[in-house]
């Protein structure tokens, strides 16, 4: 309820020692989601093979 | 009684619709009449002296007690009520709050002995419970929803994904979990983004959880769990992550906790962090939060934990703010746990169902 009416929020904070060490655009969010999306896809299932 | 419980009532509660009868029968309606009305009930008298004299800790504790009922309505749209007037607290309640905030440094003093029994207190409890409301992975902090109608599990998964994101973490780098809870955020660094995990937590429940996991997803090599403060772990990792721990921390151990994690990252590291915030500054927790559910916990306003971040020369690269995020997850939990509120009652009792409901 504190969320909707009393301002309460979640934050995220990306820290580090130096500059240079993240990518200067955030669109390696979007590809790193698209790139472990595709992972846990063949994590969980395991892949059928041709016969099985 | 009555009649001073009616005046400060419909001083406090001007909008919104909500009828109220007291213990000796009266019945009287505050707020403007807009929205759906809600009806309460004091069942004794000692419940409306108690909601007089500390509103904050009383409402809850008579709730809990059963001797405040809502007749008409949930008790969560009795609080939305509550939450939603011109005035943030009724003004009954501010000499407390200007108490609470003075010595709020004593009840957020957190040395390692407290901690641990802070998290003890709430942690600790049967992992069942939790499992009551939570999604299947147990994650117990915001989830991250992509569509209105992403469902929790999806939601929950899609939060780990975006943490896992943010940390660029690439195959077989150290990665420290700093609260790891039931592991799953630390499992799936380990499983999906290769890392090498370590996850430290205070909770002894907790810690047997994520290694019990860990043995059955065959992750024993790569993810390791230990019952261990973040001051006494040694480094370096490559990578930090912490999630819904900073709560627990409190205020005037901001500077050590970033120090510490200062020393722990390498030259070329990330650290995420993760945490609920205030938008409105400096405040302090709310005594029945602090007394049944968070003990030493405190929510901080972005205000309190840059300075310590800028101090410990950590450099902040990106600040995501999830807004609605959380009252989603909260709905959602909300709704599974009154859906399974019998089983609480069974392992707890009613007492405990209601502190947990409100």
């Amino acid at each position: 309820m504190t969320f909707r009416k009393q301002d309460m929020m979640n934050f995220q904070l990306q820290l580090t020692r130096r500059q240079g060490v993240v990518p200067m655009t955030r669109d390696y969010i979007a590809h790193e989601e698209a790139r472990l999306r595709a992972l846990e896809g063949g994590a969980k299932p395991r892949l059928k093979l041709a016969g099985e | 009684m009555d009649r001073l419980l009616r005046r400060f009532l419909s001083q406090f509660i001007r909008r919104g619709s909500m009828t109220v009868t007291t213990a000796n029968g009266m019945k009287f309606s505050v707020g403007d009449g807009s929205g759906e009305p809600v009806a309460v009930r004091f069942v004794t008298a000692d419940a409306q002296r108690r909601i007089l004299i500390n509103p904050e800790l009383g409402l809850g504790e008579a709730y809990m007690d059963g001797e405040f009922v809502v007749e008409r309505g949930t008790i969560a749209d009795a609080l939305a009520i509550l939450l939603d007037q011109p005035d943030l607290l009724p003004h009954w309640a501010k000499p407390w709050w200007h108490l609470r905030y003075l010595t709020r440094h004593l009840k957020q003093f957190n040395p390692r002995t407290r901690s641990r029994n802070n998290v003890a207190h709430h942690y600790d409890l049967d992992g069942r419970l939790y499992s009551l409301f939570l999604d299947a992975d147990m994650q117990y902090s915001c989830a991250y929803f992509e569509t209105p109608e992403t469902t929790l599990d999806d939601a929950q998964l899609a939060k780990k994904r975006h943490i896992a994101a943010k940390l660029l973490v690439k195959g077989g780098q150290h990665v420290l979990d700093i609260g790891s809870g039931w592991g799953g955020l630390g499992l799936y660094l380990a499983e999906i983004a290769g890392a090498d995990l370590t996850g430290i937590t205070l909770s002894t429940e907790q810690l047997q959880v994520a290694t019990t996991r860990a043995a059955e997803k065959g992750l024993t090599q790569s993810a390791r769990f230990l019952l261990q403060d973040y001051r006494d772990i040694n480094g370096p990792f490559d990578r930090i992550v912490s999630v819904g721990m900073l709560e627990h921390v409190g205020v005037k151990f901001y500077d050590t906790y970033f120090k510490r994690c200062a020393e722990l990252l390498s030259e070329d590291g990330v650290m995420l962090l993760h945490a609920i915030g205030r938008s409105q500054g400096p405040d302090s927790t709310n005594p029945w939060i602090a007394k049944y559910i968070f003990p030493g916990g405190y929510i901080p306003s972005l205000s309190e934990v840059l300075p310590s971040i800028e101090r410990a020369g950590l450099l902040v690269c990106d600040v995501e703010i999830l807004r609605l995020h959380y009252a989603e997850t909260l709905k959602a939990w909300r709704e599974r746990f009154m859906a399974r509120r019998e089983e609480a009652v069974q392992l707890y009792d009613e007492r405990f169902a209601l502190m947990w409901e409100f």
